[in-house]
């Protein structure tokens, strides 16, 4: 067998090894690599930065830990710019891990800047059924969610004083890993409702979302590990997708070479057989 | 035959059109029914999720007690973990137990985060042995995701940033990554939409005048 | 923030599910059947006990205490009905009844989508495909939108050409149709590179964990962090 042969018929094994090395090492610098704005990034941020002091957010958890290596950098880094322009923000889940994971971001961030539940910040919890809580939060907060995710009635936190309805809201980020998520958001929050929507998708579903973009009914996105890398530079803290980008940089490299090796070994291979067949 | 075939098919439609009229007029009484339709849906749909449960707990307590001998224990594994998982919840604190928070904090997050980043080694495998350039079409594809894999990291900001500013500047790779996602992309994206959301309705108008009718299932 | 000793043996414990997955790389085996059975366990006993106390008690529990009249109860005792129907489902003899419920979710389902996918996903879209029209120049300042904006509306009216199957994609219309699927071509060309993005991605976030707060759990465990 000559050694074409034999790359063609590779163990697939020795590829995951490649690339978990091409992931591997270069993390264990720990660089954070400032990267390149990319303009719809650039707008979520600007939203975001133009509200008002004490401007109402309502963030929305729509993913799960299946993808919190792309999303739980974003969520990181949109809180804390709303913390930094000192905006009270409403947390929820259309999925019913995002509100536990808004929780643990939380949980250590709030101490941090003194945030005061109920005041500040407060975390409705899940609710089922996607589309129809989010129209239902367009008549009023208290339908779907009467209580927040501890059981404590809307009536007593005082965040909710002048916020009634979705339309109270300022800004909705919607951080989605798919359906339901940031496209109902769209669909109702902005389309039905008027209030400026955006937010952080995995990298998967980013590129469907750039109709929504260009036609304004999505302020701005963020895409993946890169987008949140973007918005971290943006805020001037570099965290883990910032950190990430160096192997990123390195697995993409290497993906790009397998295809060019996979590619060029079997045009010589085809070229050979077409030869010998001609013999 | 009515109440299982027929008046299923009348809730349907009558649903949505009141759903339908509520959109377009936003009076009190519509707006009341459809607010009230929203609430029960959210209930509605909650227990569908507590049959796919039930669903599962029977299907594996099945495999556990008759399925295959080498199977049996990971299905009882199944069970008590589900079990587990659920006596936890219902421990003093609950969603917010010391017991739930360990399990979703050390179990569940490790688990679904590290399955699902075994595509990684996946997609590099099918990169060397499945992604071949074998039309032009397959070629268009696979140099545009070049374009885009090296524009999104920092490496085509270095390989190119020479021509940032410069009468060059279209040849810098986050820019043409930008003008590919923003202008091609989208179009195509934009079109995919359009034509998946025509499809919907199309189907939505079927089911309302009870011609689509699969969801009922057989009978 | 400090480690405590539970919480280091909880990430020490995290580590080992996280190669208990990875070892099906090598090739499948009881310990990754175990990790996988057991997530798929937590999981629905996650789901489950979110539905209980973020729907079942604030929307029905609560909601039935706190009723003041008939509407009220009714508007908790309905939809609980119908979610029993549901689980009909379950005994097959009366399965049937479980298509009332059913036929409920679909109607809502239809009623929201065919509104809003037509005003989201149609008009909007066709909107903005064609606003930039009203102010296009040609100039300096304006060159590079305009005909982005030309190149945006020939792409979606080429793609859209290509999705229509009534005609026979022959003549004229068949080269519209061709270049339909380069666009296409483009776009999927894109989705696949960001497929690749998210995947590394997610492979980074789980070695970034063993790198850092494992390693840091471990030191801990043997009492050296």
């Amino acid at each position: 067998m000559s050694f074409l042969e034999k790359l063609d018929r590779l163990d697939r094994r020795i590829i995951f090894l490649i690339i978990g090395i091409a992931v591997f090492v270069p993390l264990l610098f720990r660089v954070p690599i400032k990267v390149v704005q990319s303009p719809i990034v650039q707008d979520i941020y600007e939203g975001i930065e133009a509200l008002p002091e004490g401007s109402m957010v309502l963030l929305s958890f729509d993913y799960d830990p299946s993808t919190l290596a792309e999303l739980q950098p974003m969520s990181e880094a949109v809180i804390k710019h709303c913390i930094l322009k000192k905006h009270r923000m409403v947390f929820m889940g259309l999925w019913p891990q995002g509100p536990k994971l808004a929780q643990g971001i939380m949980e250590t961030v709030a101490p941090q800047y003194d945030l005061q539940y109920g005041v500040d910040y407060v975390n409705l919890g899940y609710k089922t059924g996607g589309m129809v809580v989010i129209s239902s939060l367009g008549s009023a907060i208290t339908d779907p969610f009467p209580t927040d995710m501890n059981g404590v009635s809307l009536r007593n936190l005082p965040i909710f004083d002048n916020v009634k309805t979705l339309r109270d809201f300022d800004y909705v980020v919607s951080m989605s890993a798919g359906d339901p998520g940031i496209k109902h958001w769209v669909m109702i929050a902005k389309d039905r409702f008027k209030v400026p929507v955006g937010g952080g998708v995995t990298a998967v579903s980013a590129p469907a979302f750039y109709a929504y973009y260009n036609s304004g009914q999505l302020e701005g996105l963020m895409g993946g590990l890169r987008g949140a890398a973007e918005y971290e530079t943006l805020i001037d803290t570099p965290g883990t997708a910032s950190y990430g980008m160096s192997a990123q940089n390195w697995a993409h490299l290497m993906i790009i070479l397998f295809i060019i090796i996979g590619n060029t070994t079997m045009l010589i291979l085809k070229r050979k057989k077409e030869k010998s067949r001609v013999r | 035959m009515f109440w299982k075939r027929q008046f299923p098919i009348m809730i349907t439609a009558f649903v949505a059109v009141v759903m339908i009229v509520a959109y377009f007029i936003p009076k009190p009484g519509f707006a009341g029914t459809r607010d009230n339709l929203q609430q029960w849906f959210l209930i509605v749909v909650t227990f569908t999720m507590v049959l796919g449960l039930l669903n599962l707990f029977f299907v594996s307590l099945h495999k556990a007690r008759k399925g295959r001998k080498e199977d049996r224990f990971y299905n009882w594994v199944t069970i008590v973990a589900l079990l587990g998982t659920i006596a936890a919840g219902f421990l003093k604190g609950g969603i917010n137990s010391p017991a739930f928070d360990f399990i979703f904090n050390y179990v569940y997050i490790p688990l679904s985060a590290t399955i699902f980043s075994l595509l990684a080694f996946y997609v590099a495998s099918a990169s060397f042995r499945a992604f071949r350039a074998k039309s032009v079409m397959a070629t268009i594809l696979l140099i545009t995701a070049f374009i885009v894999m090296l524009g999104r990291v920092p490496l085509g900001d270095w390989v190119t940033g020479w021509a940032q500013g410069t009468s060059l500047d279209f040849l810098y790779l986050p820019n043409i990554t930008n003008w590919i996602m923003e202008v091609m992309n989208m179009a195509g994206q934009r079109a995919v939409l359009m034509g998946a959301a025509l499809g919907l309705i199309a189907t939505g108008i079927k089911i309302i005048l009870g011609i689509e009718r699969s969801y009922l299932g057989g009978e | 923030m400090t480690m405590t000793f539970a919480g280091a043996i909880g990430i020490f414990l995290a580590g080992v599910l996280t190669l208990a997955i990875f070892s099906f790389l090598y090739k499948d085996n009881p310990v990754y059947k175990f990790a996988e059975h057991l997530f798929v366990g937590t999981s629905a006993g996650y789901w489950f006990i979110y539905n209980v106390y973020n729907i079942f008690v604030p929307n029905v529990l609560v909601a039935w205490r706190e009723a003041g009249g008939f509407a009220d109860y009714f508007n908790v005792a309905l939809p609980v009905l119908l979610g029993f129907f549901m689980l009909m489902r379950l005994i097959p003899s009366v399965s049937w009844i479980s298509r009332w419920a059913m036929a409920f979710s679909v109607g809502m389902t239809v009623g929201f989508n065919t509104i809003t996918e037509l005003q989201t996903n149609i008009l909007q879209q066709i909107g903005a495909t064609l606003s930039p029209f009203a102010s296009l120049h040609f100039n300096n300042g304006g060159l590079v939108a305009s005909v982005n904006a030309i190149i945006i509306l020939l792409a979606v009216l080429a793609a859209l050409v290509y999705f229509f199957f009534s005609k026979e994609h022959t003549g004229g219309y068949g080269h519209i149709a061709k270049v339909g699927i380069w666009v296409l071509m483009i776009t999927f060309g894109a989705s696949f590179g960001y497929t690749v993005m998210a995947r590394i991605s997610l492979l980074i976030g789980r070695v970034q964990f063993l790198q850092t707060d494992w390693w840091v759990a471990i030191k801990h465990i043997i009492g050296l962090g």
